[in-house]
């Protein structure tokens, strides 16, 4: 798994200053703060990674709060049923007063809406299920029996690695090797569920944080847009030709990654 | 189509360098060889593998992780038949419950980025092995003899766009010459090896031709 280091040193590399940054014109702190912002600006413009983020189910409860890594949210589902997207103006065109109908829901839509929230519609007549889980510090070990209704969760013994997925409709996914605390969990039935395209969990990474979500082939990418930002700032490393030039390299993965979206992935375009 | 080896390939962009290894450290240069390999490989596709899911198919299960190393998937397999993609949206449009729907092994994957896919309707009995084939990350080289095989105009490319990854740092004229040469021909080339249509120039349609 490749670290933010791998980058750091390619950035160096082409900033002169080959193993880190010590000549006191970038800091370590600078490079970390424009990948954060590179590696989000790419996962947002790309919308090449996707999650799935499962929230619970109120009856009458028409809007929904999803986490704070979800970015765009582009597919939903109540009861895992998939929800036609709309918007208001649809919704008023059709129904005047569509604002607080319950039953089983069948459209959904985030515009005129905060951030990372959507509103169903009509609103869920009935509550999901709700998984109990006991906070666990420090785990390792089993867990072979977290039990509400649909859910049954089992891993090997001992545990200590990743959940990438578990069977049937229950998923779970974590952000990097799971050492820590379930400290809650929703499944997708009977609640609802967002695929979402996905920020960084870590927003305050160091150089020894694996880099989430993006493929090997793409820190290409993250380089390009690093080193923009750095040689576009106010200073002794101000470098237009440079900044434009790895500007443009940037554009490029974007587009390219834009195609992927469109052509191999079956997504319209952003 | 030829083998090139690390070592060969360094002689080449050592040679563009004149022979500057003060200034380039041979792990520079193989950074950049490999960055060029990737660069090329998201243009063109050219790195492509097949790989098998770690587990076999899970009774009830609807959504599988892609396998490493594949990066971008074009192909499933279930049980050593092919299957047709879909979207979610389209296979929505005919029945809501995509993530449910049973009966009979599935017929259709649905990509849900490049992480994830959706196989519907869901294996019920479970067992059978999945494949995928697409684009995968290209395994960096690193020692001497290690190498890949590409056509002659595709090396060549690589050799292009290592040598202006490397002089990006020296900037001057070196830099401004080979920004204003090597790499309007460098994006040229990359437009003709591109696989991505959405990319390329629009095509003449009917639409758009005159029939007067």
């Amino acid at each position: 798994m490749n670290t933010l280091n791998t980058v750091y040193l390619q950035v160096v590399d082409s900033l002169l200053e080959p193993g880190g940054l010590t000549a006191g014109i970038w800091s370590v702190q600078e490079f970390l703060d424009a990948f954060v912002d590179v590696a989000t600006d790419f996962l947002q413009r790309s919308a090449l990674y996707k999650k799935l983020d499962a929230v619970e189910q109120f009856s009458g409860t028409s809007q929904y709060t999803f986490d704070d890594w979800v970015m765009d949210l582009q597919a939903m589902f109540s009861n895992e049923k998939f929800l036609f997207r709309g918007d208001v103006d649809d919704l008023d065109l059709a129904r005047r007063d569509w604002v607080g109908k319950i039953g089983t829901p069948r459209e959904w839509h985030d515009d005129q809406l905060p951030p990372k929230v959507a509103e169903l519609f009509p609103a869920p007549s009935a509550s999901g299920n709700q998984v109990e889980t006991t906070a666990i510090n420090g785990y390792y070990g089993t867990l072979s029996g977290v039990t509400n209704g649909d859910m049954t969760f089992s891993v090997t013994t001992p545990f200590f690695g990743t959940i990438a997925s578990n069977a049937g409709s229950t998923y779970l996914e974590t952000g990097g090797p799971f050492f820590g605390t379930i400290a809650s969990m929703v499944e997708s039935k009977t609640n609802v569920m967002a695929a979402a395209t996905c920020g960084l969990w870590n927003l305050d990474p160091q150089l020894t944080t694996a880099i989430e979500h993006i493929h090997a082939s793409f820190l290409w990418a993250l380089k390009y847009g690093v080193l923009a930002k750095l040689w576009s700032k106010a200073g002794d490393g101000k470098n237009d030709a440079g900044a434009k030039y790895a500007s443009e390299r940037y554009e490029e993965a974007i587009m390219i990654a834009k195609a992927i979206s469109m052509e191999e992935l079956l997504q319209e375009a952003a | 189509m030829p083998r090139v080896t690390l070592a060969e390939m360094q002689e080449r962009v050592y040679h563009r360098l004149e022979e500057n290894q003060l200034l380039y450290t041979s792990q520079e240069v193989t950074n950049a060889i490999n960055e060029n390999l990737m660069v090329l490989n998201c243009h063109a596709g050219w790195y492509q593998q097949t790989a098998i899911l770690p587990t076999l198919s899970i009774p009830g299960r609807v959504i599988y992780d892609v396998p490493a190393p594949i990066v971008v998937p074009l192909n499933v397999k279930f049980d050593n038949r092919g299957i047709e993609k879909s979207s979610l949206d389209s296979a929505s449009y005919s029945s809501a419950n995509v993530l449910t729907k049973t009966g009979g092994p599935p017929r259709y994957w649905i990509p849900l980025g490049l992480r994830k896919f959706i196989l519907t309707p869901i294996d019920k009995i479970g067992g059978r092995q999945i494949e995928c084939t697409g684009i995968a990350d290209v395994p960096p080289l690193v020692n001497p003899t290690d190498f890949f095989v590409l056509s002659d105009e595709f090396t060549n490319a690589v050799e292009d766009g290592s040598f202006i990854t490397l002089i990006l740092k020296e900037g001057g004229k070196i830099l401004s010459d080979a920004l204003r040469t090597i790499y309007p021909a460098w994006k040229a080339k990359m437009q003709e090896l591109r696989r991505w249509e959405s990319m390329k120039a629009p095509h003449v349609s009917e639409d758009t031709v005159s029939t007067r």
